[in-house]
């Protein structure tokens, strides 16, 4: 009796009114394994042939380090910037009603659609020692084209929607009773944005700045055109990479890839927990 | 504290959401302010406090001007509708909040500070549950910290808006009790907006009856519900039934019965008469100074039996006494209605 009864319990206890469980399942399992895993599972694999001292021999090559070392650092300086402005102007478009805010909010989305080698080429073609920018930089002694400063740019370019688009929904349901509440209490502007409205937006900025990280980490085709590919100087990973694979380097074009793989996934892990902290006081 | 308030007017585009009122609030009085949604309440209530700014007339808050003073430099404390409370600090954090700021002067100690909001949960029965964070608490307990909240920077004045609004019944009435007991123990002059007459009638010492952004009465629930100053404010105190009829020799002339007036009794002539449901007598058919009705619908509720009653076509509400309706009865029946006392204003 008490086995049956407890059987029973057992399955009241998953039955679930919310249908579809199976379903969704079998499809999320088909389709990640379709789309990532087989991929990264032949990427992990194709280095094999040259062994774990193959690969650790591929990726401490100083070029590739160099490489790695400027892609993750670009990227994580132009998330950071990102994350800066780009909560200004989520800032701007949630708080203020101005006269053209409707083309500045789709004017944010346009590193979405644009094809990156145009950005690429645009921004090369501003920045270069006679472009429009360029020209006025060149005589304090800035070089922005064809170094490493010029990859940060174009890695702004890109990442700068993905912060503005996580951090908006959140300021939009920021409640100003809040902030009137704060008011109330003495705190100043400074000390209401610091402790009441920043660590609720924080979670929301972590996420726009990891999606901008990630999305920095794997950028092609806007980087290649503004940096110069100089070898060890403005030379990116996965550009390493496609120079790799057209010396037929399979195993060294993979070996760097799983080097950044793991890199990515060490980071956004960080950033996850970081993120989970920042929002202990959401859990019930 | 008392707060005077001279002819404070607030618009929100071409419309005046307050528009010229005058009102003054004794030291360690509990006022309500009490009117329909759009009755500008809630504005004046922000205008006390400091969260929005009139367009006209002057606030003083203990004599001094604070018609355009900082929320802060007023020491109100305030405790919103939807409590407000910040989610990513825990309970003491939100009571300490105020305490913390940078403009306090003198810095309080960190064991100073330990110890007042310790108190004020005490004060608020939440000392147990000090660690948790706000979503993890029930409507009630939030109402509760906000309040705590409100009271650790020892305001002048504590503003309350719609304190009650979104709680379950018997919390409400648990809450307002102990609102009521803290408001003894402190004696701290405290202005709540409501919309719920019985509320307002219940928890007040006085109350301000506000309309289309003016004051329509003030005064203590007994002369508000006993002396309504006006058709709108008997109405909104749970007038009745509102029924034609003319004013002569002192009474209210209703379908042949004469009505005795309780209010200031208005000119000779056509006149709107309210009929409050507990004041409606059945009376043994024919007898003298009653009206005949037919019965619509009965309900019992509780301790009450309420009546729909046709009277010429009009629906006539009437509340009797369950237990003393000897009675039987039963819709469709024909039966007479004496009407005990009446409001009348002119039509």
């Amino acid at each position: 009796m008490t086995v049956s009864s407890g059987f029973s319990l057992f399955r009241r206890r998953n039955r679930s009114i919310i249908p579809g469980f199976g379903l969704t399942m079998g499809i999320t399992l088909t389709y990640l394994t379709l789309i990532v895993l087989i991929p990264l599972a032949a990427l992990v694999i194709r280095p094999w042939e040259i062994g774990l001292s193959g690969f650790l021999h591929q990726v401490t090559e100083p070029r590739v380090l160099a490489a790695l070392r400027l892609s993750f650092g670009a990227a994580f300086v132009a998330a950071a910037i990102n994350a800066v402005f780009g909560l200004a102007v989520a800032w701007m478009l949630v708080r203020y009603d101005f006269w053209g805010k409707r083309v500045v909010d789709a004017t944010v989305d346009l590193p979405f659609a644009l094809p990156t080698a145009v950005a690429g080429i645009a921004l090369t073609a501003l920045y270069a020692p006679n472009g429009w920018i360029g020209q006025f930089l060149d005589p304090l002694g800035i070089k922005v084209a064809y170094t490493p400063l010029g990859v940060v740019v174009a890695l702004t370019f890109i990442g700068l929607p993905f912060v503005v688009r996580t951090v908006q929904p959140v300021l939009e349901e920021l409640d100003t009773e809040l902030e009137e509440a704060a008011a109330c209490l003495g705190a100043t502007r400074f000390e209401t944005f610091m402790r009441v409205i920043f660590p609720v937006i924080f979670p929301a900025l972590l996420t726009g700045f990891a999606l901008a990280l990630a999305r920095a980490v794997g950028e092609y085709g806007s980087v290649i055109f503004i940096a110069g590919n100089m070898p060890m100087v403005s030379e990116i990973a996965p550009l390493l990479i496609v120079i790799k694979l057209e010396q037929f380097n399979y195993a060294g074009a993979a070996s760097v890839g799983i080097a950044m793989l793991i890199l990515s996934f060490i980071m956004l892990l960080v950033i996850n927990l970081l993120q989970r902290w920042s929002r202990r006081w959401a859990g019930v | 504290m008392s707060i005077n308030i001279n002819n404070l007017t607030k618009r929100f585009g071409g419309f005046a959401a307050v528009d010229g009122i005058d009102l003054d609030i004794h030291s360690g009085e509990l006022m309500a302010l009490l009117g329909p949604s759009g009755s500008g309440k809630t504005t004046l209530l922000r205008m006390i406090g400091g969260l929005d700014f009139a367009d006209e007339g002057t606030l003083l808050i203990e004599g001094e001007d604070a018609t355009i003073a900082e929320p802060h430099a007023r020491r109100v404390g305030f405790v919103f509708q939807h409590y407000a409370l910040f989610r990513h600090m825990s309970v003491f954090e939100n009571v300490a909040f105020g305490l913390r700021v940078s403009r306090r002067r003198p810095k309080i100690s960190e064991a100073e500070i330990r110890t007042r909001v310790m108190n004020l949960l005490e004060l608020v029965q939440l000392a147990p549950l000090s660690d948790r964070y706000p979503n993890q608490l029930s409507g009630g307990q939030r109402q509760r910290v906000a309040l705590a909240r409100a009271l650790a920077t020892e305001p002048r004045v504590l503003l309350l808006d719609e304190p009650f609004g979104a709680l379950d019944a018997k919390v409400r009435k648990e809450l307002r009790r102990w609102l009521r007991d803290i408001h003894k123990g402190m004696g701290v002059t405290t202005v709540f907006v409501t919309h719920d007459q019985e509320e307002a009638l219940e928890l007040a010492d006085r109350v301000a009856i506000l309309n289309k952004g003016r004051i329509e009465q003030v005064g203590t629930p007994a002369e508000v519900y006993d002396n309504p100053a006006s058709a709108f404010v008997c109405d909104f105190l749970g007038g009745g039934t509102r029924l034609e009829c003319v004013v002569a020799d002192g009474a209210a002339v209703i379908g042949g019965a004469r009505v005795p007036v309780v209010n200031d009794l208005p000119p000779p002539g056509p006149a709107t008469a309210y009929i409050r449901a507990h004041d409606i007598d059945l009376a043994p058919a024919g007898e003298a100074g009653t009206l005949p009705a037919i019965i619509r619908l009965i309900q019992p509720v509780g301790p009450q039996l309420r009546l729909d009653l046709d009277l010429d076509g009009k629906v006539v509400e009437a509340v009797l006494d369950r237990h003393a309706t000897p009675l039987l009865l039963a819709p469709g029946q024909a039966v007479s209605l004496r009407l005990r006392r009446a409001n009348v204003y002119p039509a």
